[in-house]
């Protein structure tokens, strides 16, 4: 009787080790969380060209249309006839209140040609741009911030430097706008 | 009977003492293992186009691949666990296999992460504190034109003294 008692309490010991080991052992769960947020691709899309009207060069000088439309001249002489001069502007599309850099790809100065061969006549432009249309005559914009709603307009005008000898014609040309989130 | 019975006594008495000392080792020497949470796996912004990945490094380092641009006004950022236990012992780290996790948005899409990887890998070391900072970065899997919205999950961490 009494050694097979020892015998019993001699298991009970062995198996309380072991559950001592396995409390030991046993593995930890930490649970993190993982976020990203996925956002609308942003797009521009022209909406309006940029147009300095009709004019004659007089002594030479400048044509400037602001970020408005509203065309002013220095030297040379503004016509009421014809095409009305406008704004260029570009409708920005993205993530609601995303900010985004404005670049301008084809530097600020911008040389418009007519079609003479076979050397076209040229003119220089620098470009003018804002977020408001205000009638900025000077500067471009570089960042802006989407709306609420994911939008925004970028208003482009310019300063085109008129020859006393510039040839009569057509001149056109074209700059791009680019813009990308920041 | 009386002869070997002193004997018979002796020999288990020893054995209970052997047995309560192996049963307190574990159990008091050292300090049960402990991993919380204390900064969230962050994949930042990104707008997804023809889709691709964007994976965070351990070290919070993020790029992407495919298609995916990343908005560099927003960062990646890697899970920070804090693990405690008995100062200078050696643990494992066990990350989420492939296929288990995904990130969901309100509107119910989901994207996949994968290629859970850590700083320290596999097997940590508590400093002399008894805790140690486990950074874990992982890459998510982005659809082409992936729904836009703000997406979030959990995933969870192993640890184990080795």
């Amino acid at each position: 009787m009494n050694s097979n008692f020892k015998q019993f309490t001699l298991r009970a010991a062995m198996f309380a080790a072991l559950a001592g080991f396995g409390i030991a052992a046993q593995a930890v769960e930490g649970t993190a969380s993982a976020t990203a947020g996925v956002i609308t691709p942003i797009s521009i899309t022209k909406a309006a060209d940029l147009n300095f009207g009709k004019f004659a060069r007089g002594a030479g000088g400048s044509v400037t249309v602001s970020t408005s439309g509203a065309r002013t001249a220095s030297g040379t002489v503004l016509s009421t006839i014809g095409s009305a001069p406008t704004a260029a502007r570009f409708n920005v599309g993205g993530d609601n209140s995303a900010s985004y850099a404005i670049t301008y790809p084809d530097t600020t100065t911008i040389t418009l040609s007519d079609t003479a061969t076979p050397t076209p006549n040229t003119m220089s432009m620098a470009l003018v741009s804002d977020l408001s249309g205000a009638g900025a005559v000077t500067g471009t914009v570089a960042s802006g911030t989407l709306s609420a709603t994911g939008a925004q307009s970028i208003y482009v005008g310019g300063v085109l430097t008129v020859n006393a000898a510039q040839a009569t014609g057509t001149y056109t040309g074209s700059f791009r706008v680019a813009v990308e989130y920041n | 009977m009386k002869a070997w019975s002193p004997l018979f006594e002796v020999l288990p008495r020893s054995s209970l003492l052997l047995a309560l000392a192996a049963a307190s080792l574990p159990a008091w020497a050292q300090l049960p293992l402990s991993a919380s949470a204390t900064a969230s796996l962050g994949f930042g912004k990104f707008a997804a186009g023809p889709g691709g990945a964007v994976t965070v490094s351990p070290g919070g380092v993020r790029t992407a691949s495919g298609g995916v641009v990343l908005v560099s006004s927003s960062t990646g950022s890697p899970a920070q666990v804090n693990v405690q236990g008995e100062p200078g012992s050696l643990y494992a780290i066990q990350l989420p296999a492939d296929g288990t996790v995904a990130l969901t948005s309100p509107g119910g899409q989901s994207m996949a992460v994968k290629g859970f990887a850590s700083a320290p890998s596999g097997t940590g070391q508590l400093g002399g504190g008894g805790s140690q900072l486990v950074s874990i970065g992982a890459t998510l899997t982005v659809g082409a034109q992936q729904a836009p919205g703000d997406y979030s999950g959990s995933f969870q961490v192993l640890v184990n003294y080795n």
